[in-house]
């Protein structure tokens, strides 16, 4: 019953792959939050989520799954026990570390499939590199004020997002506003939903360029660089 | 030849257009040279720094390559298309 309205596009067969896979998100901040949330809702069977931080006030204006009480809280135990309300199926399972190359593997290793929601280059180029390695999708998504960016790494059939993007320097605390993300995070879940049921075009190859100031979506192109460090060998 | 530059985000306001045709040699340079015509003599600055390095917080894109390992090397071709945009790294 819970999924009546979802099979129509993806059927019992891709109903039974989202129940059959294991995703990580990665960030459990704006877009983390939203992503988990529609993947949760969907009946996505295995969800590790993982973020190091602290509910604070300045997080409530668009990470929807904490309020005023939890302020203080690990994010990912606060986020671990809203979700498993939301679905009772789906296994959730906290983390609440800072991914860097020590423990990368071990994470990757379970899921088949990776989330961004993070807000650090260094941490992304970190998922890039170990998903590249062991041929794990990883959705990747950034937001800037109105501004927001989507791509799929799908290693060995487009582009990774050293390709991409080179060396990036950090900027920290942007400004983000809550239906950017809303927005953004929404389109990670749609693509990871895609992949996983093998339903529609999956956004490989292809950058969005999303500004919500005119409701512009654009998709520009992107090229595999075939010098890439990372992903040239595969 | 023609190159179709596109800009997005706040060069877009910087600059007031999304789009532009340009006719030019083909070089980076002259691209930037021919850009800098059309949209002012600042369009240099948003590919190059003081010292003539691409950018760091610019992502350039010639028909989806990102430019920063090979802007000695472009050889542009006509009818290439180039896209100018500010990443968005929050989460
Ligand atoms: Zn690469």
């Amino acid at each position: 019953m819970r999924y009546k309205r979802q099979l129509p596009m993806i059927g019992d067969r891709g109903q039974m792959c989202l129940r059959n896979s294991s995703v990580a998100v990665v960030g459990m901040g704006g877009l983390g939050c939203v992503a988990a949330t529609y993947l949760i809702a969907a009946g996505i069977g295995r969800i590790f989520i993982v973020d190091r931080d602290f509910v604070n006030e300045s997080n409530l204006n668009r990470q929807f799954l904490y309020g005023m009480l939890d302020i203080g809280k690990p994010k990912v135990d606060v986020a671990a026990e809203r979700l498993r309300e939301l679905n009772p199926d789906v296994n959730v399972i906290p983390f609440q570390i800072d991914v860097d190359e020590n423990n990368v593997m071990n994470l990757i290793a379970e899921v088949d499939l990776v989330v961004d929601g993070l807000d650090s280059w260094k941490s992304r180029f970190v998922l890039n590199d170990a998903c590249v390695k062991t041929g794990t999708p990883y959705v990747h998504a950034g937001v800037s004020g109105f501004r927001g960016q989507l791509t799929v790494v799908f290693p060995g059939r487009g582009p990774c997002l050293r390709c991409i993007f080179k060396e990036m320097e950090e900027k920290s605390l942007q400004p983000v506003l809550g239906p950017v993300v809303g927005i953004i995070g929404s389109l990670e879940a749609l693509e990871t939903i895609k992949l996983i049921t093998e339903v529609g075009e999956p956004l490989i190859g292809r950058l969005l360029l999303f500004d919500g100031r005119d409701l512009d979506f654009e998709i520009v192109d992107v090229e595999r660089d075939p010098k890439c460090p990372i992903c040239s060998s595969i | 030849m023609r190159i179709t530059l596109k800009l997005f985000a706040f060069l877009r306001d910087e600059y007031g257009t999304k789009e532009v045709q340009l006719e030019c040699g083909e070089t980076l340079e002259s691209l930037a040279e021919a850009a800098s015509k059309i949209l002012g003599k600042d369009f240099r600055r948003e590919i190059f720094d003081e010292k003539g390095e691409v950018r760091k917080d610019r992502i350039i894109l010639i028909n989806g390559r990102n430019l920063k390992d090979i802007k000695g090397e472009i050889r542009f071709k006509d009818g290439d298309a180039v896209a100018v945009f500010p990443p968005a790294g929050g989460g």
